[in-house]
């Protein structure tokens, strides 16, 4: 059952569990949780399809590093963001849960817990195969290693994809056109009872369940949780860290690479296959300098004034070898950075409600990250004979690395994958949510997507996510059956 | 890294074309096999460099002066 509050309000409803946010985290929360016979209410914000209309409701203030506008980056309709994902996928590594020297005491839970849910996510997302080894170098580089990357070819919408079961689903009821204004705390228990959402047409509805999921994506769950908190006496979540840590993957040009004889030594960014060999960091480099996790590729440049530049430092004949090269570029860990923040902005939407601030900082240790990738892959080239890196000065000089964005110009300085803002703790003092995802403060409130996330690895988040969705529905699962 | 817009979405501004050309596994790997053990590998204690107008080079690069 579809149902667009723009066209009138459906009157109360009742559910077991209320999913907010028609996405990849809460479609998969809905239907997962439906197959095991619970009533659920999906409430999407936006339309059927993306609309410039609904957009609107996603502008905000970019006033950190981030070049990429909010409204942009995300997309308020069902199937949410999935309307615009390339489809790549990668399982975080399993030292990514435990990175105690970037998060302080690391995540709450490890790759084993997410394992179980690895093949199921992977055909959730249309993703035929997401396992694989990686492998170590044929010049047994300690340092780097080769990883694999899967893609959903064509990547999955998860409105057209799971529209029809979820119209076909009867105790499934998805309201569209219906954005959450407001929660109604029981002040006895602490727990929501009620949340109400309207459409700007004048239709409303209030849905009362017992356990209530946010899914709107990273910055929406923030912002949703910052008004909240406004309308609850910070009750929601008094946590100080909420909002915070916000991390995207630093995606960055680190230089040219001329090579010697045909060596191929990084795939192409532009043709990748299923699945892709990458080059990418290896743990023990990560721990040993303290860096955020990488991975790196190459794009096509003309090579004749590389060779130019070379045949100033090098030898002639050292010259006459190389063959071909390529931009080098990366995927990197951010540091988590507490000054790296989801706030609420002085300026409101249509419904009168803030929209969303974001400002996402780097810092040196980013910056040195993005120096280490390259020197890494240099070191490798000399190594291994493959040939010589030119690093892009702004990498070198290690400041401020996105401002002197160089890459392809498709490729801007953040890669659109918001993460963190209500980490998972292991105590209420160290985080926002639980291991389970739920919030600390609310006996019955969880979190669905990358704003639990504590550390991204070089990841493509979607994976992750889609397996985090699934095990939160067990776990809630697990709640509605013990009452 | 994260996506193309969908017909009739608002420009994303994100990148990441999906694959296009399948390659397999074994032919990437193989390509970074056969181009790394046609060297010989340095140790990495062995491994000396310098940066000279940006170029990351092994110090033996430059014993040969520049342009010869």
């Amino acid at each position: 059952m579809i149902i667009d509050v723009a066209k009138g309000s459906p009157g109360p409803v009742t559910a077991d569990v209320c999913v907010m946010g028609g996405g990849v985290a809460g479609i998969t929360v809905a239907l997962r949780l439906a197959t095991k016979g619970y009533r659920v209410a999906l409430i999407e914000a936006g339309p059927a399809a993306p609309s410039t209309a609904s957009q609107e409701f996603y502008k905000g203030e970019n006033v950190g590093t981030e070049n990429l506008r909010v409204d942009e980056t995300r997309l308020r309709a069902l199937g949410g963001s999935s309307n615009h994902w390339g489809g790549w996928c990668r399982e975080l590594d399993a030292y990514d849960f435990n990175r105690t020297d970037l998060s302080g005491r690391g995540w709450p839970i490890s790759s084993s817990d997410l394992a179980p849910y690895l093949d199921q996510a992977a055909a959730i997302l249309g993703v035929s195969s997401a396992t694989g080894a990686d492998l170590p170098l044929a010049s047994s580089d300690e340092n780097l290693q080769t990883i694999q990357m899967y893609f959903a070819v064509p990547p999955t919408r998860f409105g057209e994809r799971y529209g029809a079961a979820l119209s076909a689903t009867p105790n499934v009821g998805v309201f569209l056109n219906a954005a959450v204004t407001s929660a109604e705390r029981d002040a006895d228990t602490g727990r929501i009872a009620a949340v109400t959402a309207r459409s700007l047409a004048g239709g409303s509805l209030t849905c009362r369940a017992r356990f209530f999921v946010l899914a709107f994506g990273t910055v929406e769950n923030i912002r949703t949780l910052l008004l909240w908190n406004r309308l609850n006496g910070g009750l929601i979540s008094p946590s100080d860290d909420l909002g915070r840590y916000y991390m995207q993957h630093l995606h960055q040009a680190l230089g040219e690479f001329a090579t010697i004889d045909g060596a191929t030594p990084l795939p192409p960014s532009n043709s990748p296959g299923n699945p892709t060999v990458f080059l990418a960091s290896t743990e023990k480099v990560l721990r040993e300098k303290g860096l955020g996790a990488f991975r790196l590729y190459s794009a096509e440049i003309n090579c004749d004034a590389l060779v130019d530049s070379l045949r100033g430092v090098v030898s002639g004949a050292f010259c006459s070898a190389v063959t071909g090269g390529g931009r080098l570029l990366a995927t990197c860990e951010q540091r988590p950075n507490r000054d790296s923040r989801i706030s609420l902005a002085a300026v409101d939407d249509a419904f009168g409600q803030s929209r969303v601030r974001l400002d996402w900082e780097i810092d040196t240790g980013d910056a040195h990250t993005l120096l280490e990738a390259g020197l890494e892959f240099g070191r490798y080239l000399i190594r291994s004979g493959l040939g010589r890196l030119r690093i892009n000065p702004d990498v070198l000089a290690g400041g401020e690395p996105l401002r002197g964005w160089t890459a392809l110009p498709s490729a801007p300085g953040a890669a659109g994958h918001q993460l963190g803002g209500a980490r998972m703790s292991r105590e209420p003092s160290d985080g926002v949510t639980d291991s389970n995802c739920r919030l600390w403060a609310t006996g019955n409130l969880y979190i669905a997507g990358g704003a639990v996330f504590r550390t991204s690895g070089h990841a493509n988040p979607t994976l992750t996510i889609t397996q985090l969705a699934l095990r939160l529905s067990d776990e809630l699962d697990r709640r509605l059956m013990t009452g | 890294m994260s996506g193309n817009s969908a017909s009739g979405a608002p420009r994303s501004g994100l990148s990441s074309a999906p694959p296009v050309n399948r390659r397999s596994l074994l032919s990437g790997t193989a390509a970074l096999v056969v181009a790394s053990v046609s060297f010989t590998r340095r140790p990495t204690s062995e491994l000396r460099t310098v940066i000279v107008d940006g170029w990351l080079l092994a110090s033996t690069d430059v014993a040969t002066p520049p342009g010869k």
